[in-house]
């Protein structure tokens, strides 16, 4: 017993778990040190535990396996130790309980996601990670985060429960719980599993699939300065890892991570608040992941992996360089920033190096891992697919390598004067930008070893032909910005809304509520009337009473809400049978 | 629709400020030079190399030309997407 409370027997989500509860009657220096502390302690215990390690409990029946040690789970809690420790350092400040509790629970159950055995395991820590998480949008407490914070948490919550439906329709088909660690419904998808499909929609959510990507754009530039900086870490990487574990090789991931690629370009181009064209670009870069899983092999899915681990520090780099400014200015709007160079010089030194790794700059981090996604493409003859996230790649140097600090800390000056970040958040920001020059620079051989897929073959990233390449794609593509802004055919920054998926749901309604629905409620005003008032007055012989048909209005506003979940439930039904 | 950003980036700091190297339109001159320059190199540097995916990528300069055109392209549909997408910033709070 004691021994699974000690380092190297420990789960691997226990002390951050255990540290949230702790945190909250903490203040001052000693809540510091102890939120320092706790990840330390955490990574130690990880790194002793045995390759074999194992936990399992029962409860209410089920024979749980709360952890389970593979090489998947294994990168994915390394990395989330390191991203949590960075993430600290960064709000080391802020003494917000509603976000210094979430910032070591957050953590905590994406590690217990990745590492859960069984389906009900990683279903609760699905969720407290959902519920965890708003806390860093909720933090902000503007009524604009407010709102946003309430769409992200619905949505997140629904992820988890369509996850929970898939497994229950499995379980009740004789599948066991075990989530297995590669691709384990890939088959079961290909036959158009119910189970499966809901399964994939419910990782599909907060992998930011299209069209159910809204609570990223829509939530993140919403979070706090430092919120914002943990939410980019954590939410989607554990639907990556969840991803390959249940689908990867999945042909229908390729299209899907294809379209990921493309069009939040279009938005990220046009999209004013540099922290939501920050986010707009991860879902960029999350397709790339995507396609990777898809296509399956050694070179796809380890592509995938090790993107997600390098995703985590450059973008988690871009976001606190946009964090740092958003404190000291207050702003995060392209058209009112620029020249905050002169006002913070290492922010920018910094920004550069993140802006430099998701542009796969060679000797950055994001050069090593997108090109094993490309190899992969080209091996398939996923020819369309090949070029499309080359046309992607281009599109990453304008928005993110661009775009980001061009627009923050040069372009015309502001003329906003501020202090330079404080120094804990220069730290944070270093300590990522590092991982990024050195995983760049030699590390990858390191990072390649822990991927969860052995390669056939030695691969060799720096060739003259992959340099050559790159550096073509990176020259050309930044020479077209410079001349279409010289020009002033770029877009300027204006502050807007850009309409995206989410309009259906938060215009939408509305609209159908008009178009579709009021007219049945019109139609079925008149026949409630016509059937249940004047035809039986009319054969009573008596006139019709005023009102009465104002109130069967009322009951059937009251259930065309009804209607349509009996609609959607006979559909199921129908799907169901069919299907035996 | 359009904002023309400044006319030129001129050097009208707050009085007394240091003169950072950048504000000198002179020296931005010189780094666009040096970025042309660099764009040529590349290209030169770039016809020897032989990729071996694809025979397309065996034209010289391809990936040049295709990360010129790719982004040129990007920005122009999303110039022409602002239209349909654009509204004011208070839209979701009407």
């Amino acid at each position: 017993m004691i021994d699974s409370l000690l380092p190297g027997g420990a789960h691997p989500a226990l002390y951050p778990a255990i540290g949230a509860l702790m945190v909250a009657f903490l203040r001052g220096k000693p809540r510091m040190a102890f939120m320092l502390i706790v990840p330390v302690l955490s990574l130690v215990n990880l790194l002793l535990l045995p390759d074999n390690f194992e936990q399992k409990i029962d409860f209410l029946g089920f024979s749980l396996v709360v952890a389970e040690m593979t090489k998947l789970s294994f990168l994915f809690g390394l990395l989330f130790h390191i991203a949590l420790i960075v993430c600290v350092i960064f709000s080391l400040t802020v003494e917000d309980k509603f976000q210094t509790v979430p910032a070591l629970l957050y953590p905590a159950s994406a590690i217990g996601a990745v590492f859960a055995g069984d389906w009900l395991t990683l279903f609760a820590c699905w969720e407290i990670l959902a519920v965890s998480s708003v806390f860093f949008i909720w933090a902000r407490r503007t009524e604009r985060s407010t709102t946003a914070g309430q769409r992200y948490l619905v949505q997140q919550i629904i992820s988890g429960l369509l996850i929970l439906a898939g497994v229950a329709i499995r379980s009740h088909g004789g599948a066991d719980l075990t989530v297995g660690w590669f691709g384990s419904l890939t088959a079961d998808l290909a036959s158009g599993e119910l189970g499966a499909i809901l399964i994939l929609i419910g990782i599909g959510i907060k992998c930011a699939f299209p069209f159910l990507h809204t609570w990223l754009v829509d939530g993140y530039p919403e979070g706090t300065a430092t919120g914002a900086v943990f939410l980019s870490g954590f939410t989607t990487k554990v639907a990556i890892c969840t991803l390959v574990r249940t689908f990867a090789g999945s042909e229908v991931l390729i299209t899907i991570g294809a379209v990921m690629a493309i069009f939040p370009i279009i938005y990220a181009v046009i999209e004013n608040d540099l922290r939501r064209t920050l986010s707009y670009s991860m879902i960029n870069q999350i397709g790339f992941m995507v396609v990777g899983i898809g296509l399956g092999d050694a070179y796809g899915v380890n592509g995938a992996v090790a993107h997600a681990f390098n995703d985590v520090f450059f973008k988690g780099l871009l976001f606190m360089t946009m964090g740092a400014v958003l404190l000291r200015t207050g702003k995060t709007g392209g058209n009112e920033l620029g020249g905050l160079y002169k006002s913070m010089p290492q922010t920018t030194g910094l920004c550069v190096i993140g802006a430099a790794s998701i542009s796969a700059f060679p000797l950055f981090s994001g050069f090593i891992s997108k090109s094993l996604i490309m190899v992969s493409a080209a091996g398939h003859h996923e020819t369309v697919v090949y070029f499309l996230l080359l046309l992607a790649s281009t599109g990453v140097v304008k928005h993110a390598g661009i775009k980001i600090p061009f627009f923050a800390f040069f372009a015309h000056d502001s003329k906003i004067r501020c202090e330079e970040a404080p120094l804990h958040m220069r730290i944070a920001m270093g300590i990522s930008a590092l991982m990024c020059v050195g995983i760049g620079c030699g590390g990858f051989l390191f990072l390649y070893k822990l991927l969860p897929l052995s390669f056939s073959e030695a691969v060799h990233q720096y060739t003259f032909a992959h340099i050559a390449e790159q550096m073509q794609i990176l020259f050309f593509a930044s020479l077209a910005f410079t001349v279409l802004y010289l020009k002033k055919i770029y877009p300027p920054e204006i502050p807007s809304v850009n309409l995206d998926a989410d309009w259906f749901y938060r215009k939408g309604w509305g609209v159908a509520n008009a178009v579709i629905l009021g007219p049945i409620d019109r139609v079925g005003t008149y026949f409630s009337g016509l059937f249940l008032d004047r035809i039986p007055k009319q054969i009573a012989g008596m006139r019709p009473i005023e009102g009465a048909t104002k109130r069967l209005d009322v009951n059937w506003m009251l259930s065309a809400p009804t209607l349509i979940v009996m609609v959607a439930l006979l559909g199921f039904l129908v799907l169901n049978y069919s299907r035996q | 629709m359009e904002t023309k950003p400044d006319p030129a980036p001129a050097p009208a700091s707050p009085a007394g400020e240091k003169k950072w190297w950048l504000d000198d339109p002179k020296n931005v001159k010189k780094l666009l030079k040096g970025f042309y320059s660099a764009c040529a190199v590349v290209i030169v540097v770039g016809v020897f190399a032989r990729h071996g995916h694809y025979e397309l990528e065996e034209v010289p300069a391809f990936y040049a030309v295709y990360g010129f055109v790719g982004c040129t392209v990007i920005v122009l549909a999303a110039r022409a997407a602002r239209p349909f997408l654009m509204r004011g910033e208070d839209y979701y709070d009407r």
